[in-house]
């Protein structure tokens, strides 16, 4: 069997398991059972043993959460869209994912070392992901004068995460509050200001 | 394990509370005592060292570690408002405003001992206070706090959501520090480039 499709049954195994346990008392054996990989395989692939498990597998949801993210809003046709919907989407995911749901909830102080941790990872990753449409923007005349597309990925990354994490004052469930918080809040100062169409409540 | 909010506009810890002075050296003993030991190891011995005051009168008036907590959060809640009024009643402009939160923000997160112990040795302890509904107590904290000054350069709707703003870049920059480690240089920095460079509505769209 191929090493990478061995790991990944071992992650998706991990990831039931900590959903029935959660993340202090998932064992090796648990993830055994629920991947059909014996624990010297695990331990094979995965040297450190069971925190080293759960820890992989706490990087490789979230990575595989912001990627979903990234594969529904690509088709968008243009910046405000595609934050609208990735908004949208990723609060939606968020709130469905019940492994996350139970975990932030009964142990937010082992989940969030890790997600924080590893949001070193995921923030160069949205901004990555969010340059050719800054580009595309500035290509079209629509980036603010003078504004960076690299820098101006940093923040909108930075910002993006921040309100899936924490809606704040918007109530992201309506679309009217998360167009307003795009086009008057996210976008303002990032693109030119004829480029915003402003939304009408 | 039910996350509490750490900021938040509650009661005060007691009502029999000690005077205002022993209070204040409780709160600055602790804080000194979490930035040396952290919060897992602290016993209400190290903070009444750190505090200069007796075992005796300290759990006088604060009786156990909780009762001592439970003041920290209440004082550290009262100096980021205070610190946020501060920082914005000399503002003259917009931009002034703008800068004079992120500045104060950036310097109160990066600057705070006993916050940074923890974020860097003990995360779990503090990182439910600031993030998913943890950092919604807190941006709701700061917003309304920076609502009523911003309200002399626009409406009052759009006023709590720019303070609500400000707070999600310090707090982004605090969690997820620049290479160079400097956070106070870069919020001040997106703010000019990304904040105060935009035009405020004329109206709140929703108001």
């Amino acid at each position: 069997m191929e090493t990478g499709s061995v790991q990944e049954r071992v992650l998706e195994g991990a990831l039931a398991s900590i959903g029935r346990y959660g993340l202090a008392r998932t064992t090796v054996d648990d993830v055994a059972q629920a991947s059909g990989v014996s624990r010297a395989t695990i331990y094979r692939h995965f040297p450190g043993g069971r925190d080293q498990v759960v820890r992989d597998t706490v990087a490789w949801e979230q990575g595989r959460f912001f990627a979903r993210l990234g594969e529904a809003v690509a088709g968008a046709p243009d910046l405000c869209v595609l934050l609208e919907d990735a908004l949208v989407f990723a609060r939606q995911a968020l709130a469905e994912h019940a492994v996350f749901q139970r975990v932030v909830e009964t142990e937010p102080e082992r989940l969030l070392p890790l997600l924080t941790v590893d949001s070193n990872r995921i923030l160069p990753f949205i901004a990555a992901f969010l340059v050719p449409y800054l580009e595309r923007e500035r290509d079209a005349g629509r980036l603010r004068p003078g504004a960076d597309p690299a820098s101006a990925a940093d923040y909108v990354a930075r910002m993006v995460l921040s309100c899936i994490g924490a809606a704040g004052v918007y109530d992201l469930d309506d679309p009217a509050e998360v167009r307003l918080l795009v086009r008057e809040q996210l976008l303002a100062g990032v693109l030119a200001p004829g480029a915003i169409l402003t939304p009408r409540p | 394990m039910t996350v509490e909010p750490l900021f938040s506009r509650g009661t005060p810890p007691d009502p029999r509370a000690a005077s205002p002075e022993v209070e204040a050296k409780v709160v600055e003993g602790a804080l000194r005592a979490i930035a040396r030991f952290g919060l897992a190891k602290l016993t209400v011995d190290d903070v009444a060292r750190e505090a200069g005051i007796s075992r005796a009168t300290l759990y006088r008036y604060f009786p156990g570690r909780g009762a001592v907590l439970a003041a920290v959060i209440h004082a550290e809640t009262e100096r980021l408002e205070r610190g946020l009024d501060e920082a914005l009643a000399e503002a003259t402009t917009l931009a002034e405003a703008l800068a004079a939160v992120a500045g104060f923000g950036a310097r109160a997160f990066a600057g705070h001992e006993a916050l940074q112990h923890l974020l860097a040795n003990e995360p779990g302890a503090v990182l439910p206070h600031l993030c998913f509904t943890g950092a919604d107590s807190l941006l709701t904290v700061c917003a309304d706090r920076i609502r009523p000054h911003l309200c002399r350069f626009m409406g009052p709707l759009q006023a709590r959501r720019t303070g609500e703003w400000l707070a999600r870049i310090v707090l982004s920059y605090g969690l997820a520090p620049p290479p160079d480690g400097r956070i106070e240089d870069a919020v001040l920095g997106v703010v000019r480039e990304f904040v105060v460079t935009r035009e405020p509505p004329e109206v709140d769209p929703l108001a």
